[in-house]
């Protein structure tokens, strides 16, 4: 019997849906896509009606709805919290009453009141939380068997789990409870090096080749006791989370050297180190529990989830270690995912279904566009409605080379192709290209259109075939979640990019030359890769396929389409604001291309900089 | 279900706490009870916990969902008698009482904190 489930993740940070029939991935988007609020935590109607739209169906057709956490545990947690914070917990208690057991609590209300309907089911189905992250990198991976890691922040009392999946089932089989959190200590240095806490760290990853991990033995004598398991407790005498409303306190101030820094003020060698330290840390502690969930499987695969698999520097040493045959990463391994894992846990949990493999041995998860797409006649009628001036150019081949070689004159151009991606980064369905072999390519998208300095090079995105030749990476990346070093043999100034470790000022060296593809190529000549499959992004792939052609470089440099603060856009009508607010020279609608130069004048009557708060 | 400020709601939530709660967690503290390790254990071999229900069944599914505040009261009692916690599960009317009282699914959740990982 066919079934429909829709899951629902909600009120945490990164609110989404996902809709799955049958264990096929219909549809999955994130609320801020459609709100255009960035990291939108609210009960996310836009995309639980664009789930619905994109399978065809009414709300009485899903079979069940899932939510993909347990709101009743978070609050044993949170009561157990204040109880052990004391006075101080009253300040949690009084936030906490009113939105977990005012609003949470009562997710139902808000399936009903937005549906009308609880689906078949008649009721309001959960899960656990980190149940549903492991279900999201577990199901889609392309293993009949594999070792399941999740780790995050925290999902009711759970930190992290380690666990088996085979066939249709899920075994987790031990956790780490709070307070003891990677994801939690990750966050900490987050807030203490003056980055936003849940989305910052993707920054203070990016910051810790600058530094040198000098603190590394000092947070592992102070801050935290590691066993060679990889299991961790953390000295909660230097944190603030359980008893304030920030993540650290002053004794952590006192052990690095000050307070935090200030956000947007500069970044010091201070910060470096310690994003360095930290980053180093974490890598111990994943590495340690790779090694033990391998032992303790014996699975010759492993599959990760929970916000840390974002972090692409530590995915890409746990597979440099070879500890399992293959890892797969879950691309929305964050909380938005939960959404997608509570549907197919609900699938083969819940209603038994069997399990299919993935198409010739690869995942299910269609590259992750599994958002809204716009078909050239709805793109057409955008553009004349607005009386947008465009050039159609219905031919893929003619238009890819049209494309690729403006990008080799140095141009930097917005591509809208396809369904949107599911997860943060941006896959070549909404992104900003540019040439990486230009020494001002970073420059150019960093101050023209992102209006950032920032000490982060962009990714590259890398026909599939071609990997090998760029980058020191054996298979597939299809999620920009592996970093890899960029091969010896393109490296270039590699002795003047070892002393320039040690500047004060990482904008002066951000743009120097340290490959034949300067412009994502980091400090540490690293690169956050993306290949690209013809079977996943058939356009995208034949961009870098004429761009190649032109060039004899199939990669691009590939920046998620957005300005800062800004979630990426959605629809053709964000994506030729972003366009006209920023000095991009093209822009892509599917067949359609819009030039800047042809477009008229753009007048806005308030600063559109205002609207987004900063990331 | 009703209508009560939002100044009102923290107003509840904070007498709740100084009446029912502060009480509960001196006790605690006198009597060097903690709910959860708050620090490093060397003599521990580890601290992974073995998990007792290692698969998510469709009764999991199913024994979470809680509709109205009247179901609050037995799933709390319920839950901290299994967790060992009688002196919580007695309050459960009283927690459920006030989910009542700031009951407000029309409120749209508040922002994502740069300060606080979001975990309540």
């Amino acid at each position: 019997m066919s079934r429909t489930i829709l899951g629902i993740s909600a009120f945490y940070h990164d609110s989404a849906a996902a809709l799955v029939r049958d264990g096929e991935i219909v549809a999955a988007a994130q609320e801020e896509r459609f709100s255009r609020k960035k990291h939108d935590p609210r009960f996310p109607r836009a995309a639980i009606n664009y789930c619905l739209e994109e399978a065809f169906i009414e709300q009485d057709d899903l079979d069940a709805i899932v939510f993909y956490d347990s709101p009743l545990l978070t609050w044993d947690r949170i009561v157990k919290n204040c109880l052990e914070a004391g006075e101080p917990g009253e300040d949690q208690f009084a936030k906490a009453a009113r939105s977990t057991l005012g609003v949470k609590l009562w997710a139902q209300d808000y399936v009903k009141s937005t549906l009308g309907t609880l689906g078949k089911a008649g009721k309001l189905l959960h899960a656990e939380h980190h149940m549903s992250h492991a279900a999201s990198a577990f199901y889609p991976s392309p293993y009949e068997e594999a070792a399941i890691i999740t780790v995050d922040g925290v999902g009711e009392w759970a930190t992290s789990t380690i666990g088996l999946g085979r066939g249709s089932d899920i075994d987790l089989l031990y956790q780490i409870n709070y307070p003891h959190s990677v994801g939690l200590l990750y966050s900490a240095f987050t807030y203490f090096c003056g980055f936003k806490v849940n989305s910052g760290e993707y920054k203070l990853m990016g910051l810790a080749p600058y530094g040198r991990p000098k603190y590394r033995q000092l947070i592992l004598d102070r801050l935290l006791d590691l066993k060679p398991d990889g299991s961790i407790r953390l000295n909660m005498e230097y944190f603030g989370y359980i008893d304030s409303l920030v993540m650290t306190n002053p004794r952590f101030d006192e052990l690095f050297g000050g307070p935090p820094r200030k956000p947007e003020s500069p970044i010091t060698r201070r910060e470096m180190d310690l994003a360095a330290s930290i980053q180093a840390v974490t890598e111990e502690i994943l590495l340690r529990m790779a090694r033990f969930a391998r032992t303790e499987t014996g699975a010759r695969h492993c599959v990760f989830a929970g916000g840390v698999a974002l972090n692409c520097v530590a995915n890409g040493h746990v597979l440099r270690e070879k500890i399992f045959d293959d890892i797969w990463i879950q691309p929305a391994a964050g909380d938005a995912g939960g959404a997608l894992g509570a549907a197919l846990l609900a699938t083969y949990a819940y209603f038994n279904l069997p399990r299919a493999p993935g198409p010739g041995g690869r995942d299910r998860m269609h590259g992750s566009y599994l958002g809204p797409a716009f078909r050239p006649a709805e793109i057409r009628s955008f553009v004349e409605r607005r009386e947008i001036p465009y050039e159609c150019m219905p031919d893929t081949v003619q238009r890819s080379k049209r494309i690729a070689a403006t990008l080799a004159e140095g141009k930097v151009v917005g591509f809208l192709s396809g369904r949107m991606e599911f997860g943060p980064r941006a896959l070549g369905a909404r992104s900003i290209l540019g040439d990486p072999r230009r020494p001002d390519t970073q420059a150019t998208m960093n101050l023209k259109i992102k209006f950032r300095e920032s000490f982060r090079p962009f990714a590259p995105s890398c026909l599939v075939e071609d990997v090998g030749e760029y980058f020191e990476l054996e298979g597939e990346s299809p999620y920009m979640l592996l970093v890899a070093p960029v091969r010896e043999n393109r490296r270039q100034n590699v002795a003047e990019a070892e002393k320039q470790r040690d500047v004060e000022d990482m904008l002066q060296v951000i743009n120097q030359v340290r490959s034949d593809i300067p412009a994502v190529t980091h400090v540490d000549f690293s690169a956050r890769v993306q290949t690209v499959h013809e079977s996943d992004q058939p356009m995208y792939y034949e961009l870098l396929r004429q761009f190649k052609a032109l060039t004899g470089y199939g990669v691009l440099v590939n920046s998620s389409f957005n300005v800062r603060g800004e979630p990426i856009v959605c629809t053709p009508q964000d994506a030729y604001l972003c366009f006209m607010r920023t000095e991009m020279d093209l822009l892509v609608l599917e067949d359609h291309l819009l030039w800047k130069t042809s477009q008229p004048a753009w007048v806005e009557k308030e600063d559109w900089r205002q609207t987004y708060e900063l990331d | 279900m009703n209508s009560t400020s939002q100044d009102e709601k923290e107003r509840l939530a904070r007498e709740f706490y100084a009446a029912r709660l502060l009480p509960l967690s001196r006790a605690a503290s006198a009597s060097g009870k903690h709910y959860f390790p708050l620090g490093p254990e060397p003599g521990l071999e580890t601290y992974y916990v073995r998990r007792a229900r290692t698969r998510w069944t469709a009764a999991d599914f199913e024994s979470q969902s809680v509709a109205t505040p009247e179901q609050l009261a037995p799933a709390l009692a319920a839950l901290w008698q299994t967790t060992g916690n009688p002196e919580l599960a007695a309050l459960a009317p009283d927690f459920a009482a006030l989910a009542a009282r700031v009951y407000d699914v029309n409120t749209e959740a508040e922002g994502v904190t740069p300060f606080m990982y979001v975990m309540f």
